[in-house]
């Protein structure tokens, strides 16, 4: 964790029966909220010229991209982290009554985790409108509408990844926590990738994740907390047969939306000619057509930048503590060769 | 000190301290204990309050009852209704009611009938009688709970008290996870159970009627403190709780069934603060 970060003093697996820590958890995050309109330099503008995610050592998913392309590339998979975090953080909303009130009424819960639990909304909802609004910001420099941006970016409402974790939601499951918590760890490891490269990053996107970060940081154990409260919950059939096949139940929806989400990269083809950047971006096609389908889905799985940290469990180490608890079903996946991804 | 009085024809005693005149705080010890149970609490709180911790029917001092019923909710209410008669014979101090365990449950219907008298309420590891009957429907409250059943035999918990009183004692606070050095020292097994069993006895007796009974809203303000680790009860849920009063804050804490002997500074502190700004 960066030293900026560490100074926030996160929370790291806070007892959700400690309500002492719980209570100096709200009042440090009242206190460090960030406005959006305010802390963030939005007269900077979108830099076309840097960076948006590090490609680095996993940059093996595109073997043949020219430097030109792995900037696009770069920029393109950094427009999709933000409009998976928009989008999921714009979610979080629909599910705040089925997902969270009703669950908090049903577990022994202090006040302090209600006050915890609006914060987290609260920033959620924050987040979702800044990460919109550099899309926005991104739109205004290469003169493109946003739906036209939208149409080759991951969306969720309406989806039937959305409408499956609902449901789910709704028949006293949890599958909304472990996507949530997905998310947010996946979240800070793109900030630290972020963080190590950061002169060669678009300064608005590596300060939009700084500050998104610097309040995940605080509230990222939120997820993880109701997941401990959760575990804690006396097993009756409904709830032990949730704790058991909830977690496999997310990846298992989610993985299908964010790969078929990905393939929507296929039509900037449509933007052609439009800014020179979908030009370049565009004549990234052939190298995902000519990596045979098996392969690419692999790859996702074990080698895509960002991508595999959300679709593979095996990235994510603060996962597998709760997955324990829970005593939940762990769908198989490719194993990673983190050694081979080095070497690479 | 120990005070007691004939009430309804047996001797009830009960603990006081503090200067009458001031606002009264009343504690109610549960099973299997006796008002030196709550030793730590009257002597930090007897400073700023009149506190009275009456010895429920059949406890230490107070006269075990042939009757079942004197051992049932109504009758430890109107027993403790009377004592704070004594105390405040105007009726017009306000009351500030502390139930642990069983004495949750005595707190709780006490707190109602005091009605505006009643100025906070205070439940650590208990319950209201409400729940007490909801759970009975609860398999790992009925888990917990085996010994309400075992209670329930005729003879063989008086012949097992008599025999083994101390080990059984003992036996009780290990099982709840309180350490030797934190239990109270005056009251001998004996004391603390043989005749309060009965609280038990009547209460599955009462059953049928305390179902049928409506649900009771409190007014005063109601802090509960709920050791999560608690090997006899299940924390209570918000939705489970919430309901009985219109102003309830649910507290659950690390600790085990015995909190305000287990962690009293920090219990004191939680009471303290909860009476001193009520709501």
């Amino acid at each position: 964790m960066p030293k900026s970060l560490r100074e926030n003093e996160p929370i790291k697996n806070v007892d959700p029966f400690g309500h002492e820590s719980l209570a100096r958890q709200v009042k440090l995050q009242t206190k460090l909220a960030w406005d959006l309109e305010r802390d963030l330099s939005w007269q900077k503008g979108v830099d076309l010229s840097k960076f948006f995610l590090p490609l680095d050592e996993m940059a093996i998913a595109f073997p043949g991209a020219s430097n030109e392309q792995r900037l696009a590339l770069s920029q393109f998979m950094g427009l999709v982290v933000n409009a998976t975090i928009s989008e999921m953080e714009d979610a979080l909303p629909r599910l705040k009554s089925t997902g969270w009130q009703r669950v908090l009424s049903e577990y022994p819960a202090n006040p302090e985790m209600l006050e915890l639990g609006e914060l987290f909304f609260d920033e959620e909802a924050k987040h979702s409108r800044a990460f919109g609004k550099y899309l926005d910001s991104f739109c205004g420099t290469t003169g493109i509408d946003r739906p036209d941006l939208d149409a080759l970016l991951p969306k969720a409402f309406g989806s039937f990844f959305q409408k499956s974790i609902t449901a789910n939601a709704v028949t006293g499951g949890h599958a909304f926590w472990w996507v949530v918590a997905s998310v947010e760890e996946v979240s800070i490891e793109i900030y630290q990738h972020l963080y190590k490269c950061k002169d060669a990053i678009d300064p608005l996107y590596f300060e939009l994740h700084r500050r998104h970060l610097e309040e995940e940081a605080r509230h990222a154990n939120y997820a993880f907390l109701m997941l401990n409260l959760i575990a804690k919950k006396p097993g009756y059939l409904n709830s032990a047969w949730h704790k058991k096949i909830d977690f496999a139940f997310a990846q298992l929806v989610g993985a299908p939306w964010v790969i078929t989400e990905l393939y929507k990269f296929l039509r900037v083809k449509r933007l052609k000619g439009v800014h020179p950047y979908f030009d370049v971006l565009a004549s990234c096609i052939p190298l995902f057509e000519a990596m045979p389908k098996a392969e690419l889905v692999k790859r996702m799985f074990v080698a895509a930048p960002y991508v595999s940290w959300l679709l593979n469990p095996s990235w994510r180490k603060q996962h597998k503590d709760t997955v324990k608890k829970h005593g939940a079903i762990v769908p198989p996946y490719p194993p990673i060769d983190f050694d081979d991804l080095s070497a690479s | 000190m120990l005070r007691s009085k004939t009430i309804r024809g047996l001797k009830t005693a009960w603990l006081e301290a503090g200067e009458v005149g001031r606002p009264i705080l009343l504690f109610l010890h549960g099973f299997p204990d006796t008002a030196d149970c709550w030793s730590l609490q009257l002597a930090h709180f007897s400073e700023k309050y009149h506190v009275i911790a009456p010895f429920v029917r059949g406890a230490g001092p107070s006269e075990a009852a042939a009757e079942m019923r004197r051992y049932g909710p109504d009758a430890v209410a109107l027993d403790v209704l009377e004592i704070l008669a004594d105390a405040d014979p105007k009726g017009e101090r306000p009351v500030y009611l502390v139930g642990h365990d069983l004495g949750s449950v005595h707190a709780w219907h006490l707190a109602g009938l005091l009605q505006k008298r009643a100025k906070g309420l205070i439940i650590v590891n208990g319950m209201t009688i409400r729940q007490m009957v909801g759970r009975l429907g609860m398999p790992r409250q009925l888990a917990k709970s085996w010994y309400m059943y075992l209670l329930q035999l005729p003879l063989l918990p008086e012949l097992l008290v008599r025999g083994f009183a101390k080990p059984l004692h003992d036996l009780a606070y290990d099982l709840g996870g309180l350490a030797r050095e934190k239990r109270p020292t005056e009251t001998t097994g004996k004391a603390a159970m043989l005749a309060p069993l009965n609280q038990y006895r009547a209460f599955m007796r009462l059953v049928p009627k305390l179902a049928r009974r409506p649900r009771q809203r409190l007014d005063c303000p109601v802090l509960v403190v709920f050791g999560a680790d608690d090997r006899f009860m299940v924390p209570p849920s918000q939705a489970e709780i919430l309901p009985d009063a219109r102003n309830l804050t649910l507290r659950i804490i690390r600790g085990n069934h015995w909190l305000h002997r287990e962690q009293p500074e920090r219990m004191n502190k939680l009471i303290g603060d909860f009476i001193a700004v009520p709501g």
